[in-house]
């Protein structure tokens, strides 16, 4: 053999890297939980602050005019109002890591039984429609995606990113009317409102779920496009592997590679969708809670809400970064992420 | 059209969109100025026993619970709804701009943080960043503008941030400077025109993120306040009559709709005219008209070809390959009637220019043309199996075990998600059913085969953990896996360091001497293939011109092949002489040309070279071919005298 001698040289330049890649993860691993703790830290400071940014005396405008001085002063001592602000930021992180979010002005009810009541509506729905998004977009997105590759099918390429274009255009709540007018009171095929039984789910998921859907279809339409132009595949192909595997082992890996942050984003804002979504279905979630919280002054219980929802946004995008560095393994050697 | 305007409204004009968004926004303008004049009493105007009426003469589209007009409440609305926005949008604009701008001008450590902050800010929703803050300033206008402003304003710090640290680069600006572009024409047509393109993108987008939120947060009912609406307020009081007539929610919701693409559409003409690439794009738009069969190209004399050739075992047979790319008036015929034989065992070096039709007669054999190709042929010959006319399943079959291929750059073409031992082990897995274990029992012995030190590891690691050089190596072990007949070798060194060159083309010779696998070693590089080669075939523009031992390297017919031969070698060449001709380009001809291609290059050109093709006919020498008239007319004591 002659070439192995030489070989040996390369070998140690390559081992470089396998012996850092721990640290790298270490490092990479560290980098995110910062990122993600500083969220948090951000999260509990503004929702915390939430009450002493009211102008004006907040018990005051969530107990009315007509109340006694005396029984103000109780419900500031109540709500720890009276210590220093520090003070008072501790009992709040106190409170939280308890499970204790107060009670509602309005209702007298403990507010972490609220939370607990519509948590459960909230993350069912969101999952659903997080699952929608995904499926509709990789199976949309990459059939397409196969279909117009290398500039084929110049018709297809022009209806799909018209088709695509205009579902995510037109807003979530527009959607979610069109869908009850079709589905609901047009065939009755699905219930317009509540939350009984999965079929109730299905329209406010779709609702939802379609203008992300394919706004992301679009994303992994192009991403397909360029990973079929790849070398790689052509070797693949090479290989003779038979069209589903090399789509399954070898395509999909990469277009979920390349259009996961941007889903992360989309996802993010599917979150924010559903309190619209909430609302117009009457679904009992954490949305339907937040809206008459505010207009009702209701603090502890929009602390709550707010609180919850951002949480379950960097859930999201931690298990978008998880899965990204699970997918791709040079992932942690960027300095970005 | 385009040229005789001048300046920025020329510019946005030549987008394709553009008509559409200035038509939305003229529409938008005009009912936003006069809406509330014109319809504003009708849309406030209840009456009880009018409501939930579907549409009528009265009102186009409908009433809502209270009996007012919804077409007339949409129309009103259209002035507030536009201006929250546009408010929302200026908002994010103060914020997230100078955010941006002073994060992108910073050092590259705070600008990694923020980058990463803003990443995690771009996640927060608008929607709920409006919530927080409409918590904190009660229901209304005030809240929602500021909310949903903050709420959009990551989206500009991004767009900002790249905006600035572009202008910190700045390499064009050098590059400008060069040039002699004064200094104001500097800062306006190159600083601002080429990095304002994607703020004011996202400026479009924002607008249109801004109408949607701020809908979305009055139909909550925590916007705008009674007595205003917009028309996230008509469409909550139409919701409530959506079970009656559901065109008092869907009239406001279309309108949403199209003011928030009037944003975008406009955002996006803006930003297109301020790029001059794209407007060049926009303008030229091709068109690749269907259609137009292939003209074909005379069949070649398959008789004599055959006798030339000797009766050698052959692996692969090609006989009439033709092969096309694109359509009509631009199809490019890439090979043009190619007859080939590999014969078992052989190292056949098959050289050219880059668009010699090369690659494409080997991608061919391979079953790897690209879908925009189209391939014919008489012949398409591996292991006796034709896999012109064989399904695709016996297609596969065939190729499955027994053709390999070795690409040209390592680099890219192992796929960078998987170890490489799945990578290897897979076709063997696949076609010939080998469990894990003893397939990767044999992916150590071939990577050992090819030089690579500690293969266990190896098989372990991901192709971006390996250097190039070991990562060609992977390749042609991978291509040995199958214990393949043949291995076509696609430029497999070009990519790789000189001092990596040689090591590889030593592997392959290695396989080749060990196990008998024949070789289809393609290259533009003559010295090599002269060297590794038994046997060389020269193309030039989709035709084989000359095939040739390798013995008789040194005195090669055809005027082409001697002056790829005098390229190679004699560096003290007068750079007048034809030598420059063949460094020159080799233009895809004619194909209604009926001369030989090379004609116009050709010093030893004659009448009839360029009138009839010649084909390709044995010449003085074992397996000797020569397409070439200057040749095979003229006897051969004569040339040789």
């Amino acid at each position: 053999m002659t070439s192995t001698t030489i070989d040996t040289a390369a070998g140690t330049e390559a081992d470089a890297p396998a012996a850092a890649r721990s640290g790298r993860w270490r490092a990479f691993v560290l980098r995110r939980l910062a990122t993600i703790a500083g969220g948090l830290v951000f999260l509990l400071v503004i929702t915390f602050l939430m009450i002493h940014l009211v102008p004006g005396d907040p018990v005051r405008a969530s107990l009315g005019l007509n109340v006694s001085p005396e029984v103000v002063a109780a419900r500031r001592a109540q709500l720890h109002l009276d210590r220093p602000l520090w003070v008072q930021f501790w009992y709040y992180v106190r409170d939280l890591a308890h499970f204790k979010f107060g009670t509602s002005i309005q209702t007298g009810e403990p507010v972490d039984q609220l939370i607990r009541n519509r948590l459960t509506a909230t993350v069912q729905l969101a999952v659903a429609a997080m699952a929608l998004v995904l499926v509709i977009s990789l199976l949309l997105g990459m059939c397409f995606g196969w279909l117009t590759a290398g500039g084929r099918r110049r018709r297809t390429e022009l209806g799909f990113n018209l088709v695509s274009g205009t579902v995510t255009a037109v807003p979530d709540f527009l959607t979610g009317t069109l869908l009850v007018v079709v589905f609901a009171l047009g065939t009755h095929w699905f219930p317009a409102s509540g939350r009984q039984g999965p079929q109730s789910m299905v329209l406010p998921a779709l609702a939802l779920a379609l203008p992300p859907a394919f706004f992301l279809a679009r994303v992994v339409r192009i991403e397909t496009v360029k990973v079929l132009e790849q070398d790689y595949i052509r070797t693949a192909k090479a290989n003779q592997l038979p069209t589903v595997r090399l789509f399954v082992r070898h395509v999909a890996p990469n277009v979920l590679a390349q259009s996961l942050t941007v889903a992360g984003l989309a996802l993010g804002g599917l979150v924010g969708g559903s309190v619209v979504i909430e609302n117009i279905f009457a679904w009992p979630g954490i949305g339907t809670a937040i809206v008459p919280a505010i207009t009702g002054h209701d603090y502890p219980v929009v602390q709550a809400c707010i609180l919850v929802l951002g949480l379950i946004i960097l859930l999201v995008n931690a298990l978008v970064d998880v899965v990204l560095v699970a997918l791709n393994p040079r992932m942690t050697a960027l300095k970005e992420y | 059209m385009r040229r005789r305007l001048r300046g920025l409204p020329a510019a946005v004009l030549s987008s394709p969109t553009a008509p559409l968004a200035l038509l939305l926004v003229a529409a938008f303008v005009v009912i936003g100025v006069i809406g509330p004049g014109v319809w504003g009493d009708a849309a406030v105007k209840v009456r009880p026993d009018l409501a939930y009426q579907g549409p009528s003469a009265r009102a186009l589209l409908g009433t809502d619970s209270l009996g007012r007009d919804v077409l007339a409440r949409t129309l009103a609305a259209t002035r507030l709804s536009l201006l929250l926005a546009i408010a929302a949008t200026c908002v994010a604009t103060v914020i997230g701009v100078p955010a941006g701008v002073l994060a992108g001008l910073a050092g590259p450590r705070v600008r990694r943080w923020t980058a990463r902050g803003v990443g995690l800010a771009l996640a927060v929703p608008g929607i709920l960043v409006a919530l927080f803050l409409i918590a904190v300033t009660g229901p209304g206008n005030l809240g929602m503008v500021l909310g949903v402003g903050i709420g959009i304003s990551p989206l500009f710090a991004r767009a900002a941030q790249t905006l600035a640290t572009s202008i910190a680069e700045l390499d064009y600006m050098a590059a400008a400077k060069v040039i002699g572009v004064s200094r104001r024409r500097l800062l306006t047509r190159y600083v601002l025109l080429n990095t304002a393109e994607p703020l004011i993108l996202q400026i479009g987008v924002g607008a249109n993120l801004s109408l949607v939120a701020v809908a979305a947060l009055s139909y909550l009912g925590v916007g705008v306040q009674a007595p205003d609406y917009d028309w996230g307020a008509v469409l909550h009081s139409g919701l409530e009559a959506l079970y009656t007539s559901p065109l008092a929610a869907i009239t406001p919701g279309a309108a949403i709709t199209l003011a928030g693409v009037m944003f975008s559409l406009l955002g996006e003409a803006i930003a297109r005219s301020l790029n001059p690439a794209l407007r060049i794009a926009a303008g030229r738009k091709e068109r690749t008209p269907r259609g137009t069969p292939a003209n074909d190209d005379a069949p070649t004399a398959e008789k004599s070809v055959e006798a030339a050739m000797d009766n050698a075992p052959a692996v692969a047979r090609i006989r009439g390959l033709q092969v096309e790319f694109g359509h009509g008036r631009s199809t490019v015929a890439a090979v043009r009637g190619v007859d080939l034989d590999i014969r078992a065992g052989e190292v056949l070096g098959v050289v050219g220019e880059s668009g010699s039709g090369k690659s494409v007669t080997a991608l061919a054999l391979a079953g790897l043309l690209p879908p925009s190709a189209r391939m014919r042929a008489a012949t398409l010959e591996f292991q006796g199996v034709d896999l012109a006319t064989a399904g695709r399943r016996a297609r596969r079959a065939a190729l499955a075990n027994r053709l390999s291929v070795v690409f040209q750059d390592p680099m890219s073409s192992l796929n960078p998600l998987i170890r490489i031992g799945r990578q290897l082990t897979e076709r063997v897995r696949v076609h010939d059913g080998l469990d894990r274990a003893s397939a990767l029992g044999r992916a150590e012995e071939r990577l050992t085969t090819v030089g690579l030190s500690a293969p266990k590891r190896r098989l372990r690691q991901y192709p971006h953990e390996l250097s190039g050089g070991m990562r060609q190596r992977a390749m042609i072990a991978m291509a040995l896996m199958s214990d393949p007949a043949l291995i076509i070798a696609d430029e497999p060194t070009t990519a790789l360091d000189v001092t990596i060159q040689r090591q590889i083309l030593d592997v392959l010779l290695e396989v080749n001497d060990r196990s008998g696998t024949a070789v289809l070693f393609i290259s533009h590089d003559l010295a090599v293939v002269g060297e590794i080669c038994d046997r060389i075939v020269v193309m030039y523009l989709g035709r084989i011109v000359e095939v040739l031992d390798r013995a008789m390297l040194d005195s090669p017919s055809h005027p082409y092949t001697r002056a790829l031969l005098g390229a190679v070698i004699d560096l003290d060449t007068d750079p007048a002489s034809p030598l420059t001709t063949i460094s020159g380009q080799a233009g895809p001809s004619d194909s209604a040309s009926a001369g030989c291609p090379f004609a116009p290059r050709c010093p030893e050109a004659m009448e009839r070279c360029r009138t009839e093709m010649p084909g390709l006919e044995p010449e003085a020498g074992v397996g000797h071919m020569v397409a070439c008239w200057a040749r095979t007319t003229a006897p051969i004591a004569e040339r040789v005298g």
